[in-house]
């Protein structure tokens, strides 16, 4: 599944965007799809679906609020991850 | 006294054109909301839905969950409202405890649920949304009967909603609600607040809660409109209640602090239909209550009371001017009587344990009467809450003798936290407890004792319960202890814990 999938499926547990929302830039904080409740759960799945770790800067960052940004953000993180398990491979 | 479904439909033959809800920016009138209580009456009849069967369902905020209240109101079948986010066991254990038969759940629910857990239902499986699987689909609910089907045997009597105390892996407490304790509860309510059909009444609690249920029937059972907010932050809360007019609500203390935190920027609406509003679940402070009394240029009332027992207590904060701090005077429905540790009833200025007997009380525990009977003395309920009553009846809260932490106006359970976290093998104790937050009142805060020589993340900790709890029981601080805080016959200072993980906790 791809972290924008991924993403959407969290972003649903409770209530179904309606179909004309811009996926791209919807800020999931604003519109309370998530609150302050339900953002540690949130974020946890994520980090643990992709086995990364978000920085504080990261989270701190309002891109980070917004589904498009966070998708690449995600897709980043892993293959700097890839990158590095793939550079440590060559060293042993 | 007439039945909660006849009284709704009473509304709808007088005021059929008037807005009955609005969620959403959609709108449903009352004559629309009738022909849709009966549409879905008659594909669960068709369903195998019957008198007194249970439904389970992961709820959220929309007509269609209020629509689908009265149904079941109408057929005499009560319905287990569930948080969505609740972990698969913890689902599974809660269904079995209220003997649920039927599910009806979003697409969503069903999808992320399929192949992970088996919840052994024997009825009816109902996509809300669209269609999946074998389940049947809500989607031909327009062929169906918009003529009301009776059912003789409904007296007002039968379960309706069935409401659980504790989440997940605690034994769960199914608090059991009947049509007539949710009616006599809406319509004390009703009393207590003056509301008319020409109030404009807001829920922006979750539905799965009985607050935001007695919020959206109030209206329906007095020809007014609800106003239905599927999620809260403060800045949509603040633009609902402009462009909709509200004139009535209850919030959680917490909501509203962020509210008033809000209210002190120069960039908000300003507010001018709110005729009252009402903080429930903890005391404000006195700050904030003057910052949303002037912003919102209303009358201000709070409340204290438990899921068993409904509003207790009433306080208008005009009164509250000689009675700071008071949770106010109990309802006309309701007694209340502190009774100290030994047993005896407590003076004025005594503090003890807050107990209440009460006109609104629910029907018990379901399938638990034991637990219910030893949770009543002398008919009054103890609410695990500690406090005292002044010499002209003001209850005065002091504090909880039961272990709870409230986030957001939601209860947590501990034991819940901490039978999850054991579960790791690295961990010799942990104690969940609360820990003071301006935005939430209180989060979850976790005290861990590893097992010594022992690997122990806080990342592993933080999986574990994002995995096996909800969302409102995730711990928002994880603080990692040598060994916890015990008295000297080794029992757990709980109380203590706070101010100890300041001075020896390590946070991770």
């Amino acid at each position: 599944m791809t972290a924008r999938d991924f993403i959407l499926k969290e972003l649903q547990r409770k209530y179904t965007l309606d179909k004309e929302t811009d996926i791209e830039s919807f800020n999931y904080l604003e519109s309370g799809y998530i609150d302050s409740i339900g953002i540690i759960q949130f974020l946890v799945s994520l980090e643990e679906a992709y086995d990364i770790e978000f920085t504080d800067a990261e989270i701190a960052d309002p891109s980070f609020k917004i589904v498009g940004q966070l998708a690449q953000l995600v897709e980043r993180k892993v293959m700097e991850n890839e990158r590095s398990k793939a550079g440590n491979g060559k060293e042993s | 006294m007439s039945k909660l479904c006849d009284l709704f439909f009473d509304m709808a033959s007088e005021y059929p054109q008037k807005t009955a809800i609005w969620c959403d920016n959609k709108t449903i009138t009352y004559e629309e909301l009738a022909a849709l209580v009966c549409r879905y009456s008659d594909f669960l009849i068709k369903a195998g839905v019957l008198y007194n069967d249970h439904i389970g369902i992961p709820m959220n905020n929309s007509m269609e969950s209020a629509a689908l209240i009265l149904a079941a109101a109408n057929l005499g079948a009560a319905l287990v409202p569930i948080n969505p986010t609740l972990p698969p066991e913890a689902i599974k254990s809660l269904f079995a405890a209220a003997d649920v038969k039927h599910l009806i759940a979003r697409k969503n629910f069903l999808e992320q649920t399929e192949g992970v857990i088996d919840l052994n239902l024997k009825g009816a499986q109902i996509c809300l949304d669209g269609s999946w699987r074998n389940t049947l689909s809500f989607d031909s609910i327009s062929k169906m009967s918009d003529k009301r089907p009776v059912v003789k045997q409904v007296t007002g009597k039968e379960t309706l909603i069935i409401t659980m105390t504790s989440g997940s892996t605690g034994e769960p407490k199914p608090i059991d609600l009947t049509q007539n304790n949710k009616l006599e509860r809406a319509m004390a309510h009703i009393r207590l607040y003056n509301l008319t059909k020409e109030d404009r009444i807001l829920a922006a609690t979750p539905l799965y809660h009985s607050l935001a249920e007695r919020l959206v029937l109030m209206p329906l059972l007095i020809g007014a409109t609800s106003i239905l907010m599927p999620r809260f932050t403060p800045a949509l809360w603040l633009n609902c209640v402009k462009d909709q007019k509200v004139t009535f609500t209850i919030a959680v203390s917490a909501q509203l602090g962020q509210i008033a935190e809000l209210l002190t920027s120069p960039f908000v609406p300003e507010i001018d239909s709110l005729r009252c509003v009402v903080s429930s679940s903890s005391l404000l402070e006195n700050h904030i209550k003057n910052e949303l009394i002037d912003k919102l240029n209303c009358d201000f009332h709070e409340m204290y009371g438990t899921s068993e027992t409904s509003t207790v207590t009433s306080i208008n904060f005009r009164e509250t001017m000689g009675k700071k701090h008071s949770v106010g005077r109990p309802l006309p429905e309701a007694e209340v009587k502190i009774i100290k540790q030994d047993q005896s009833i407590a003076k004025p200025g005594e503090i003890g344990e807050i107990t209440c007997k009460t006109t609104l009380m629910c029907n018990g525990y379901y399938n638990q009467p034991e637990i219910f009977q030893g949770a009543l003395q002398d008919k009054y309920f103890k609410t695990g809450d500690l406090g005292y009553l002044d010499e002209a009846g003001y209850l005065y809260f002091a504090g909880r003798k039961k272990e709870l932490i409230i986030t957001g106006g939601i209860n947590v359970y501990p034991q819940d936290i901490e039978e999850c976290v054991k579960k790791l093998p690295e961990v010799k104790e942990c104690a969940a407890f609360a820990y003071p937050d301006n935005r939430l009142g209180e989060v979850v805060a976790l005290a861990i004792v590893p097992i010594p020589d022992t690997q122990l993340s806080k990342r592993k900790i933080q999986i574990q319960c994002a995995k096996n709890l909800a969302d409102y029981q995730q711990p928002h601080i994880i603080v990692f202890l040598d060994q916890l805080p015990k008295n000297s016959l080794g029992k757990l200072e709980k109380y203590n814990l706070p101010e100890y993980v300041t001075k020896h906790g390590v946070f991770k």
